[in-house]
């Protein structure tokens, strides 16, 4: 049984990587082959205005602590998105929660499914470890990536059984066990982690998903419906509502409308774009020489890059708009926008960070602010504008936007900041393909 | 086979979506009807396995409780949603191959295409099930219902989105399963279907039985004549 549901989950997969082969094997490589080359020509010229990264060192203490945290913080944020795809509601019902197939098989493609979603944060563990020199500490990457699916999906279903849905009360315990991270020694970490994955594991795999995900379903659908009417959705709305009045009247609906879908999580990558921003943040405590407008033109492109796949996502809905007597022009700056409210804080964060970290006299930390103000806002335009670049394909459009991104930023951050003056015609003939592009969209 | 429903309930905080409800059902066609919200998809899901009974709640196909063994049940059903639910990456034809193998069905080939020839879908075998439309989901979403005939048969809106010829090939199939023995429990809003088809039909409002019988003694006891007026007289808010 379980050979047939992988073989058709196998299928499934095959066919969407079939369906974008030419931008995986083809136009990706190629783009990143091309920023690739300018890049390093770029960086081998002005690589001395560009500055050096602080050498960085920390304990094997302090690593494992930081490591336990963020795994925390993982299971945290991935709380709600996994109890959405875990409980089978009216939203996440699959043909097979229709057809006789037993708990066990179930509990084991969801698991492999778990392991390939996680497949990032072990490659990226590990890349983190070889860039620290670590390789002997190798293995616990793969270990711990190994036995995550199954201690979150058994916490998952323990926590929302026994108690609720809600990710407010995980956050106090969050607070617990930031405290206990701080206070414990770290030679306890282990039998914690050993003790936790034993309960949870064998709890989630004969009661929880056995009998809990059916018995749960219905408290669980009745939260997410509540989720969505909760006053801080409204106050949300409000706030929305609020900045929009900033944009042209005419794209105003559109926008109103993207910024509403992304707080109510129909984007869900704008959470691991602020996971990433944080960590960008975080990494300006090492950052040596390097300028700060360089941690700026990352966080404003992590962020603005939401742009792409919710364009990507909204295809299916995209009858609806030409539908309505909405011009090619309005939809492409609704995006443009989009990505600039998105990337708007990160200037003011990076500034601000820094003067915590080197703080500077007041003319100095104006022209910082400035500068900085202008990076962001040109990457978020650059992303933003070249949205219908991609092919509503979001990897590709990364690509092309980060090439010119790179190129705004040593120009403004590095040469002068009038340079900014450059992006002017490079948006006006992005929204000239745009317009091209969209209208000649095929609507399915 | 025999489907017993007691005391089966569904509760959202403060709303009871659907109060206390027992029944039993036999080599039947019933109809199970109600306005939007009234609990018939909840009940189906209970039936199917998806949705708990509830702590009193048993749901029993012959001896197979519900409750214990879900996919022993899910065996013996074959249930269409409301809404199609396919993978849209794989073709009809991969996608009822699928459902066979999982159902266990032996040498599903020949029943597979007499489900194309039936709904017209032979030329559409090996396009992917993203490029189909509502109507033709739709009828790929009952072939996998129906296919390995089921004993017992839980249709949720069968007939939302399809054309009328396919909604006629649709009732004669239904009646043929019936002759065969299955059991049938459909829910719809049309109600000139109902009215042909059902043997019994149950009224739900707001989660409760406001009545049940044969088309034509609801008819009497409503005294109207259509059946559409008959459950209209049976839902009516009254002052």
């Amino acid at each position: 049984m379980l050979k047939i549901v992988l073989k058709s989950k196998l299928r499934v997969i095959g066919r969407t990587m079939t369906h974008d082969w030419p931008t995986y094997f083809i136009l990706g490589p190629v783009m990143m082959g091309v920023a690739f080359l300018l890049g390093r020509r770029i960086f081998k010229d002005f690589a001395s205005e560009v500055g050096r990264i602080q050498p960085v060192s920390i304990s094997e203490e302090t690593a494992v602590r930081l490591a336990f945290a963020f795994l925390a913080l993982k299971v945290f944020f991935n709380f709600l998105p996994l109890a959405r795809r875990l409980y089978p509601t009216e939203r996440a019902l699959t043909v097979d929660d229709l057809l006789p197939i037993n708990y066990r098989i179930r509990y084991q493609v969801f698991y492999l499914e778990q392991l390939f979603r996680d497949l990032p944060f072990f490659v990226v563990g590990s890349m983190i470890l070889l860039f620290f020199g670590q390789t002997q500490m190798l293995l616990w990457p793969f270990t711990i990536w190994l036995f995550l699916p199954g201690i979150e999906i058994g916490f998952t279903l323990t926590w929302i059984h026994f108690w609720s849905p809600d990710r407010r009360q995980l956050a106090g315990v969050l607070f617990v066990m930031a405290f206990f991270l701080s206070v414990l020694p770290v030679v306890q970490f282990s039998w914690w982690a050993d003790f936790f994955t034993l309960l949870l594991m064998p709890l989630g795999y004969y009661r929880g998903f056995k009998i809990w995900r059916y018995q749960d379903m219905g408290r669980v659908e009745q939260f997410m419906v509540r989720h969505q009417n909760h006053k801080n959705k409204t106050a949300a709305s409000d706030l929305i509502h609020r900045l929009c009045q900033v944009v042209p009247k005419s794209i105003r609906p559109l926008l109103r409308r993207d910024l509403i879908l992304t707080a109510r999580n129909f984007v869900p990558h704008v959470w691991r774009n602020m996971t990433l921003l944080f960590l960008v943040l975080l990494a300006m405590t090492t950052r040596g020489t390097i300028s700060p407008a360089v941690y700026c033109a990352l966080g404003a492109f992590i962020m603005a890059s939401t742009v792409s796949p919710l364009f990507s996502l909204q295809r299916p809905f995209r009858p609806m708009d030409r539908a309505l007597p909405l011009s090619a022009e309005q939809v492409w700056r609704a995006k443009l926008y989009y990505a600039r409210l998105l990337a708007l804080p990160v200037p003011f964060l990076v500034f601000g960070f820094e003067m915590m970290l080197r703080p500077l006299p007041m003319n100095e930390g104006a022209v910082l602010c400035f500068t900085l103000f202008l990076v962001g806002l040109a990457v978020a335009s650059l992303v933003g504008g070249s949205i219908c670049e991609g092919d509503q394909r979001p990897v590709l459009q990364y690509i092309v936007s980060a090439f010119m991104s790179i190129l705004a930023t040593l120009f403004i951050a590095i040469f002068n900041p009038v340079m900014y003056l450059l992006i002017f015609p490079v948006l006006s003939s992005l929204k000239d393909s745009a317009i091209t592009r969209l209208e000649n969209e095929e609507v399915l | 086979m025999r489907l017993s429903i007691s005391n089966v309930t569904k509760r959202y905080d403060q709303l009871i979506a659907l109060h206390p409800f027992s029944m039993e059902l036999e080599g039947e066609i019933c109809g199970l009807i109600g306005n939007n919200g009234a609990g018939k998809s909840t009940l189906m899901k209970m039936i199917v396995g998806l949705i708990s009974p509830g702590k009193k709640g048993q749901i029993l196909l012959d001896e197979i409780n519900a409750k214990n063994t879900p996919e022993e049940l899910k065996k013996h059903i074959g249930y269409l949603p409301e809404s199609p639910l396919l993978y849209p990456r794989l073709s009809p034809e991969e996608f009822l191959h699928y459902v066979a193998e999982v159902r266990e069905i032996p040498d599903p080939k020949e029943e597979i295409e007499s489900w194309f020839n039936i709904f017209g879908l032979s030329e559409k075998r090996n396009a992917l099930l993203n490029d189909l439309s509502y109507g033709m989901k739709k009828k790929i979403s009952i072939s996998a219902a129906l296919i390995g005939s089921p004993p017992l048969l839980i249709l949720d809106e069968p007939f939302n989105g399809l054309d009328v010829a396919t909604m006629e090939s649709l009732s004669k199939i239904i009646r043929e399963r019936h002759r065969e023995g299955a059991t049938i429990l459909i829910s719809s809003h049309l109600m000139a279907y109902i009215d042909r088809l059902c043997h019994r039909v149950i009224i739900l409002k707001e989660g409760k039985i406001v009545g049940q019988g044969m088309p034509d003694d609801l008819k009497k006891e409503a005294d109207q004549g259509t059946f559409h007026d008959t459950f209209l007289h049976f839902t009516r808010d009254f002052e």
